[in-house]
């Protein structure tokens, strides 16, 4: 273990922790209207509810009232060279005045440039000049929606030859930098860990406990010669290992378990819930040790 | 290659499999750089056409699962997306399918795809609120003289060739959809919202000439002499008063009244 590894972390930026959570999914609606669970918090996709009215906000308003939600958007696009869509900030402002979310985040990445966007999350190089240009970014989108936001690590499958940095080198500057938060994808360093070659312990110690406001957790599907991020199945066990370790180094922090394709029925997703809780317990009480 | 030049290059590898990237990438541990690079060019395309998939059942139901994935591939590689959110990303396929060869030669899935389009725009529309009953009948006789509505946000007027409504109705229900007819004349049909429910139903000539006059803004007389070309001019108030009352119903008249 690196040093430092048990230092109590300084909460000076980030909020308490919510507990575990769930990405909220239109297929669990009814159940969690009608038969409340023992989920703690739940995230939305900012996007699904960027819609003029009907249904979707509706049962927003509705599961707002018993539960707390986090706003998780996904074409933010800070990393892209197009200018900011500021019509799309003000959206995401309205919609976190309609719920006023735990939190709002989106993930270190572009989406498309030119006007186009390729609804993906697309990996940047890792240079002075990307980090820059990040940095101003971030602090802009910060300043539109008068707070700070989490950035996402994403899962990726190429590197870039011109990088100056490591990914956890790039960023924690960001955060730092930005003055910005960090959602940790525990699966998602996993996955780029594999495709890329890197020791996911250097990335775990190399980011700002600080500034780590949540983590996320989720399945990836192995293709033998490489990890893909798919999201459809259930977190896989060097992720839970990975995430005891985080744990770990990082104390409480506010959890979630994201799934986004063959969305199993709630149970499913309570029960691997609780495995996050009992290993959360584990690593808290050797921590403490 | 600075920032916008290396995204430049990346989007144009996952659009058109432009190479220039090729040449920016880290070969990696196992080489593979080309086979890496190939996943965001798949995903790209996978990620619209399940999008597309979601949006038109119908269309899949009708065509066929590979049918329907050469139509959605082709639409991919003719359209970009410029929107943010994916659920826009479907709104030209209804064209497409009505432009383009081999598409175009059969009409009929351009009428399922415009049908489906149309669904998801009443889905989604804004919550504007509806006029009840009880404020239709607390205005005053006088004045229903100058009295005109309009309709709520998401409601809509569409003319289909097709069958399409009792497919969708079928695909909706999980059973196998009926095999496609064409209707010639077209009939009209009411695309609308009611409450959080979509609903739709087919409309005659007149109540079509009447809900596009209420469209329109036009006011009651004249929504009255509109239908006259399609009943007797004694019955057309009465007729007009009693959609009315039906449409109050169906939360399809906003609640703004215009004098």
């Amino acid at each position: 273990m690196p040093d430092g590894m048990f230092t109590p972390p300084d909460r000076k930026y980030t909020a308490p922790s919510a507990g575990f959570g769930l990405g909220l999914r239109a297929a669990h609606y009814e159940t969690i209207a009608t038969e409340p669970p023992a989920v703690d918090w739940f995230e939305i996709l900012t996007e699904n509810y960027l819609v003029p009215g009907g249904r979707p906000l509706q049962w927003l308003d509705r599961i707002r009232a018993d539960y707390p939600l986090a706003m998780h958007g996904v074409s933010l696009s800070v990393g892209s060279t197009d200018p900011l869509d500021l019509d799309y900030l003000r959206a995401v402002k309205a919609l976190a005045e309609r719920i006023a979310p735990l939190w709002i985040s989106d993930h270190l990445c572009w989406t498309g440039v030119a006007g186009k966007n390729l609804h993906d999350l697309l990996p940047l190089p890792y240079t002075e000049a990307a980090l820059r240009h990040v940095v101003a970014r971030v602090q802009a989108v910060q300043e539109q929606l008068g707070r700070r936001i989490l950035l996402e690590n994403v899962s990726s499958y190429v590197e870039f030859k011109d990088a100056e940095m490591t990914e956890w080198e790039f960023l924690a500057q960001v955060a730092r930098q930005a003055d910005c938060l960090i959602l940790l994808d525990v699966n998602n360093i996993h996955v780029s860990a594999c495709n890329h070659g890197f020791s996911s312990d250097d990335y775990l110690a190399g980011i700002p406990v600080e500034r780590v406001q949540q983590i996320h957790l989720a399945g990836h599907s192995d293709c033998g010669e490489y990890i893909i991020d798919t999201h459809d199945a259930p977190v896989a066990d060097p992720v839970w290992a990975l995430y005891e370790r985080a744990v770990q180094r990082l104390g409480p922090v506010t959890v979630m378990i994201e799934r986004d394709d063959r969305i199993p029925p709630l149970p499913e997703l309570l029960a691997e819930l609780e495995r996050a809780r009992a290993l959360a317990a584990r690593a808290q009480t050797r921590r403490a040790a | 290659m600075n920032l916008h030049a290396l995204q430049g290059a990346f989007q144009a590898y996952v659009l058109h499999g432009a190479a220039q990237i090729g040449e920016r990438v880290a070969p990696g541990r196992l080489d593979n750089a080309e086979r890496r690079l190939r996943i965001y060019y798949d995903a790209y395309r996978l990620r619209l056409i399940e999008a597309l998939a979601n949006d038109y059942e119908t269309l899949r139901a009708a065509l066929g699962e590979d049918a329907f994935r050469a139509a959605a591939l082709a639409y991919v590689e003719a359209n970009s997306s410029q929107w943010r959110n994916v659920r826009w990303y479907g709104a030209r396929l209804p064209d497409f399918l009505r432009d383009t060869a081999p598409w175009s030669d059969r009409i009929w899935l351009s009428d399922i795809a415009r049908f489906e389009w149309t669904l998801t725009l009443a889905f989604d529309a804004a919550d504007t609120p509806s006029l009840t009953f009880a404020e239709l009948a607390a205005l005053p006789p006088e004045a229903w003289s100058a009295l005109a509505f309009s309709l709520h946000a998401s409601v809509h007027l569409l003319r289909l060739s097709t069958n399409a409504p009792a497919m969708r109705k079928a695909v909706d229900a999980g059973i196998a959809p009926p095999a496609i007819e064409v209707h010639d004349p077209p009939v009209d049909w009411l695309v609308w919202r009611n409450g959080l429910s979509v609903s739709f139903r087919s409309l005659s000539a007149a109540e079509h000439c009447a809900v596009a006059a209420v469209g329109r803004g036009e006011n009651f007389p004249t929504i009255c002499e509109g239908i006259c070309a399609f009943v007797a001019a004694e019955e057309a108030p009465a007729l007009a008063a009693g959609w009315l009352r039906a449409w109050v119903d169906d939360g399809l008249i906003a609640a703004t009244v215009l004098r």
